[in-house]
């Protein structure tokens, strides 16, 4: 059975859901930043704000310079959260195998859905409706036969549309894109491609998967392959054997203090979710993206495997420590725990010292899982 | 120093002295054993300042005197001379020469004055103990003891004197318990005290000494310090300081349901399922039916098993998880054939114990399955 992937794309969700809470942002330029300082980075910015030019990225002042009026908005995690999660629990009703992501971006594995609801196109209509009804939020949605064609496919139209790439037409359909539709194409990359004269996708395919490999390291297999429409990227669904936690990082944060407690806080999460899960975690993954879009990942493994909060901390800020090796401000840390097992929870005859903290996680959990990831924090020293 | 004796007799001794030397002492004195030869006979010592071992065989000494040399490397040399008869001399430098026909060697020592002093037991009252009764006792108990250094008093077993002319040993890691008793008369030399805790390592050590002797041994245990005593060795070892915890209270006694099973079925298919047992954990399920039982396993990596085991089970349905290991370490020792297990729910602990003998009692606790 060939693959049919499902893609729906909210645009400008963040601000949509903040238009949604106060409708007097409707029609008005703002974006949302961490905090109102001028090199803050911009997180998110509303349609009215794209069309007079500013950009995810630029700071609030570049912003402020495009546009005086430019509102500015603080995240509210708890909202987006709150939507995502009624956007989860309709998708989940139609396909088991979906992952969204914390920008909304939606995959859905729809094969063999047909006899239950109908053409993959009905199926899209029906989501559409079904999202604006329920949280009031348009949107795109494309269908083909990998995770990248059918983004593409659904960023094809900038207006409420839904297009559906026909198996077996991928690379024709990719071919005329802009190189920016390709996965994890920052600056460096743009102007490697620029440099080589690759501004299509289809003028990657002019080179050999050595030649890109060359220019491009390992990702050079991976650009070869998407030029013909191919996408080999599974989709990871919340049971896939894979936890990742994400943080963004405004330039007053890139203190050593403040960034120790953004990664506790990602460890905090991890451990979170692995514990939820009941399993524990033996690989950890750290990515760090500079202000320059230039990126540097590190592996670590934890052998027992580990799922509470400080352990995890420990691991990832030594590998914080051992993959930063630039004296430039970082905006984005990702945590990423993988090679999960099973947790058996062996019961005791005697309270042991362990088990204290374990019923501390166990308490925390609680209380996280009824108001919030960020209802209860540890304080964080130094010498944890 | 100088003294002439069998490589056979030497290799046994520093082999058995040696087993008390932790391998990462942070005093580097104690990683070596002091030679004390005097009057025919040749005495080694080590310690690790909580156990002691007095170990003595047969030399021809031609000068009495002492020498220390390391532990590790002495055994070493020691197991390659070949066998026949090895001279021992201690050199001015401290240093110790080894000599047989053909081999010679000369080993870097310290003086015998910077080694720790070991005190020999007094002459008190020593209770002599059937050493096989010790050794059942031991053997029963032991693999309970916990291993982690999470309370302290639980790196021991419990020598519990409180019943008349009864021996009661206690172990448990927090997870599980063993309890056996025997009827032995012995007491704590001091009033008011009626069970102490004697460390692992000291007990692994005295299991060794039982192992090799067939003679009574010689006990003498106060409020401080635990001896025993045979012919040519002597084991000291200080009591653990803590609290055991109460295990009278953790004895499970409302439980209903009730399986008997074959020691040796029961064993084999727990050993057989552990190989697939996630991440190796020793994490089996048990489900328990009129039938019998159904152990299974499961690795995510590595595949899954299950057997059927036929059993006498008088009770509902029930399916629970276990560490395998510590079911397979009671059944090891169990002497019985039928093994008797009575549950009460599949978080609640386990009573293991023989059909016959209730003197060799195990709590085991379940694991909670995700």
């Amino acid at each position: 059975m060939k693959k049919e992937i499902l893609h729906i794309n909210i645009p400008f969700f963040l601000s949509s859901v903040e238009s949604l809470y106060d409708h007097s942002l409707k029609g008005r330029p703002f974006i949302i930043a961490s905090s109102d300082s001028l090199y803050s980075p911009v997180l998110e910015i509303s349609e009215t704000a794209y069309r007079a030019g500013i950009r995810r990225d630029m700071t609030v002042a570049e912003a402020k310079t495009l546009e005086k009026d430019t509102l500015i908005i603080r995240p509210d995690n708890r909202k987006y959260t709150r939507v995502l999660s009624a956007i989860e629990s309709l998708i989940g009703r139609f396909t088991p195998i979906y992952e969204i992501l914390p920008t909304s971006e939606t995959y859905m594995d729809i094969r063999g859905t047909g006899r239950a609801f109908g053409a993959p196109e009905d199926l899209a209509l029906r989501l559409f409706r079904e999202i604006y009804y329920q949280t009031g939020l348009r949107s795109h949605i494309g269908i083909g036969s990998s995770k990248l064609i059918s983004k593409a496919a659904a960023s094809f139209f900038n207006t409420d549309a839904l297009l559906r790439v026909i198996n077996g037409s991928e690379q024709t359909f990719i071919s005329p894109m802009s190189v920016r539709i390709l996965p994890g194409t920052d600056k460096w990359i743009l102007q490697r491609f620029s440099d080589y004269g690759i501004f299509k996708v289809g003028d990657i395919t002019r080179f050999s998967t050595e030649e890109l490999c060359a220019i491009f390291g390992k990702s050079g297999n991976l650009f070869k392959l998407w030029s013909c429409g191919t996408d080999i990227r599974p989709i990871f669904t919340k049971n896939h054997p894979l936890i990742r936690e994400e943080t963004v990082i405004s330039y007053e944060e890139n203190s050593y203090e403040t960034l120790s407690k953004k990664i506790f806080f990602l460890a905090s999460d991890i451990g979170f979710r692995l514990r939820e899960r009941r399993c524990a975690a033996g690989r950890f993954r750290l990515v760090i993206t500079y202000t320059d879009n230039i990126s540097a990942e590190g592996y670590s493994g934890a052998k027992p495997k580990i799922n509470t909060d400080i352990s995890i901390y420990r691991l990832l800020r030594a590998l914080f420590y051992r993959i930063r090796t630039r004296r430039i401000n970082i905006k984005d840390i990702t945590a990423e725990a993988s090679l999960l097992s099973p947790v058996f929870a062996q019961q005791e005859l005697i309270s042991l010292p362990q088990s204290r903290e374990r019923r501390l996680f166990s308490a925390i959990d609680t209380i996280r899982k009824r108001f919030g990831d960020s209802a209860i924090r540890f304080g964080i020293e130094d010498r944890i | 120093m100088k003294i002439t004796l069998q490589k056979a007799e030497i290799e046994k001794a520093i082999n058995f002295t040696q087993g008390i030397i932790d391998k990462r002492t942070t005093n580097p004195i104690l990683s070596n054993i002091l030679f004390s030869a005097s009057d025919d006979k040749l005495e080694l010592y080590s310690t690790n300042m909580d156990i002691s071992s007095i170990n003595q065989i047969s030399a021809n000494v031609e000068t009495a005197g002492r020498a220390v040399v390391s532990a590790k490397i002495l055994f070493d040399i020691i197991r390659k001379f070949p066998p026949g008869e090895i001279q021992m001399r201690r050199m001015d430098n401290n240093w110790l020469e080894l000599k047989s026909s053909s081999v010679q060697y000369k080993i870097a020592g310290l003086h015998p004055e910077e080694y720790p002093t070991i005190e020999k037991p007094k002459k008190g009252d020593y209770v002599s103990v059937k050493s096989k009764t010790l050794l059942k006792l031991l053997k029963k108990t032991i693999f309970a003891v916990s291993i982690e250094d999470v309370k302290k008093i639980l790196g021991g077993i419990l020598f519990d004197f409180s019943e008349e002319n009864y021996l009661k040993l206690v172990a448990t890691d927090g997870h599980r318990l063993s309890l056996v008793k025997e009827p032995v008369s012995m007491k704590v030399r001091k009033k008011g005290e009626n069970s102490l805790v004697l460390p692992r390592k000291g007990m692994q050590e005295l299991q060794r000494i039982l192992e090799e002797t067939e003679e009574d041994i010689k006990v003498n245990i106060d409020d401080k310090m635990a001896v025993f005593k045979t012919e040519t060795k002597t084991l000291m070892m200080k009591v653990l300081e803590g609290t055991f915890p109460d295990y009278n209270q953790v004895m499970p006694r409302d439980n209903d349901k009730i399986l008997r099973i074959n020691r040796q079925r029961f064993y084999d298919a727990l050993s057989r399922m552990v190989i697939v047992s996630a991440e190796r954990s020793n994490i089996v399920r048990i489900s328990f039916s009129d039938e019998g039982i159904v152990v299974s396993s499961e690795s995510p990596n590595e595949g899954e098993g299950k057997e059927f085991v036929e059993a006498e089970y008088r009770g509902t349905k029930m399916d629970m998880g276990f560490n395998a290991r510590f079911i397979m370490d009671i059944l090891e020792v169990a002497d019985d054939e039928v093994i008797e297990m009575k549950l009460l729910d599949e978080l609640s602990a386990v009573l293991i114990k023989t059909a016959q003998d209730e003197n060799f009692l195990n709590v085991v606790m379940p694991v909670r399955m995700p």
